[in-house]
């Protein structure tokens, strides 16, 4: 009974976060507005870093792991270009509860839009970066191979897997406030044994790291359609698992501490 | 005690909010200088966590028509109360209902963007509130008049004084046509004028309940503005009447 009583007031917490879509886009923009506010290039920074970040370790990598230029850029620069979102999305979780704080002291605001609002600002972002990707699609003549149905597909698991990430770091983020850091400790961590910077096709032996690495599969599954590759089908109910069993556990942490939340913040 | 012989608006029953303090201990010295400087009851939880007691078992009953404040020193649960009867807080223990929309502004300055003019701050506090854009377009004009800023309603925020933005914040709290309006104790002396305007005009809106919650120190305010006062002394309710005949009563014992 009682656990009914938590998980109804978490539901109705969702629903009416998710009715405020346009409110939390909107706010979303603002945020931006006010993170480029004096400065001169603005959002046009998010798509230098991508640009600047691909292209020298495009040609360094290329050369250190001897691929073929015309190759690895456009396989690093679409790697990056859903890395960077990701990363962004989860060390910026760590603080939604936390930085949305006094609202959720003083206000009857449903919670989820904390988890909303770090989720839309990241899409505007990656958004921004959008122009240099297709820039080297393009020169690179990948454009012709994107599978967009599939990309599509696989940039909304990878957003509902995002979601669940995020509110489980966020809840425990605004709890124990250690978990930031240990949060942006792994995800470094995972950029180094992660085929970020390498495709797994490089390996002769020893893929289990790879094939049992999550954030490989959820990269993965956005990525392979860009350039013309299909994602394993394993890979892909990997994620779709994720993001069901996922939300799940999400959603049991989210109803049991929703009401305590205003208390750690 | 003589009661309007109205519906109740609010009703709080049996509520209790306890809650855990993290980063104090209770054996450190910090923990023991909070226990002697803070009103609401610290103490340990089966497990040996720090908690505080901040409302004990506390019974109101609001009425249509009311102006109701609560008064008590720091930290007598004035805030935490409030925040339960607006919703933002879930009471550990006993129920809470309310009639009506309720329209709470506790904290003037959240959610307000200080570089922004009062304009810009009124839509952001709208998108906040999740009404929608046009809805906020709408309520504009009434808040810019009845707020009286003049020019300095397209002025940025951070260049008001205490009072203008005082007269934003409620000029936007009462504009959403509330049925009952929670206010913390961001208003000085000076608003009380305002304040009676402010609630004089929720009331001459045709409709619901209408009733006023506030939490306040101020004894000038509450004979001003309110018709009924409740003292809070450590989460417990020790008085509850007419302003006049509470102080009279708070006077003598002193």
């Amino acid at each position: 009974m009682a656990i009914l009583k938590l998980a109804s007031a978490a539901g109705r917490d969702i629903v009416s976060a998710l009715k405020m879509t346009p409110n939390v886009a909107m706010l979303a923009w603002i945020d931006m507005e006010d993170r480029y506010r004096r400065s001169a290039l603005g959002p046009l920074w998010m798509a230098l870093t991508l640009g600047v970040t691909a292209g020298s370790l495009g040609f360094l990598y290329s050369k250190i792991l001897r691929q073929p230029i015309n190759e690895y850029l456009p396989f690093i620069t679409a790697t990056l270009f859903i890395w960077l979102f990701f990363v962004n999305v989860i060390n910026e979780a760590t603080a939604a509860f936390v930085a949305g704080g006094p609202m959720i002291k003083n206000s009857t605001q449903p919670l989820f839009i904390n988890i909303m609002r770090v989720i839309i600002r990241n899409v505007i972002v990656n958004i921004h970066t959008l122009p240099v990707l297709l820039f080297i699609l393009i020169y690179f003549h990948f454009i012709g191979k994107v599978n967009l149905p599939l990309f599509l597909f696989g940039y909304v698991v990878m957003i509902v897997n995002l979601v669940w990430i995020s509110m489980v770091i966020g809840l425990l983020s605004a709890r124990y406030r250690d978990v930031p850091y240990v949060v942006s400790y792994v995800l470094q961590f995972f950029m180094f044994v992660s085929p970020i910077f390498w495709n797994p096709t490089m390996l002769e032996k020893g893929g289990w790291f790879v094939d049992w690495n999550p954030i490989y599969h959820w990269i993965a599954v956005v990525r392979d359609p860009l350039l013309g590759a299909t994602s394993t089908p394993a890979s892909l109910w990997f994620c779709i698992a994720t993001a069901v069993i996922g939300m799940g556990v999400a959603f049991a942490a989210f109803a049991a501490n929703r009401s305590k939340v205003a208390f750690w913040v | 005690m003589s009661r309007p012989s109205s519906a109740p608006v609010i009703e709080l029953r049996g509520v209790d909010l306890i809650y855990r303090v993290f980063t104090t201990s209770e054996s450190s010295l910090r923990g023991s200088v909070l226990k002697a400087l803070v009103g609401g009851r610290l103490g340990k939880d089966a497990s040996g966590h720090v908690v505080v007691q901040a409302l004990n078992n506390l019974n109101i009953t609001i009425y249509e028509g009311e102006r109701v404040a609560l008064y008590g020193h720091n930290g007598s649960g004035k805030t935490t109360a409030l925040r339960v009867a607006a919703g933002v807080y879930e009471p550990t223990r006993g129920e809470v209902f309310t009639r009506g929309n309720v329209s709470a502004m506790l904290d003037l300055n959240v959610g307000l963007s200080p570089d922004a003019s009062g304009r810009s701050n009124i839509m952001l506090l709208g998108l906040h509130r999740g009404l929608s854009r046009k809805q906020i377009t709408a309520l504009i004009p009434d808040i810019e008049e009845f707020s009286e800023l003049g020019m300095f309603f397209d002025m940025p925020v951070r260049t008001y004084s205490s009072g203008m933005l005082t007269r934003l914040g409620f000029a936007f709290a009462t504009a959403v046509d509330p049925d009952i309006l929670i206010l913390d104790e961001w208003i000085t002396p000076g608003d009380a004028a305002f304040l009676n305007r402010a609630s004089e005009r929720m009331s001459s809106h045709a409709g619901n309940a209408r009733a006023l919650l506030l939490a306040s120190h101020s004894v000038e305010i509450i004979k001003r503005v309110c018709t009924r006062v409740i003292v809070l002394e450590r989460g417990v309710i020790v008085e509850d009447g007419p302003p006049l005949e509470v102080f009279d009563r708070l006077d003598s014992q002193k």
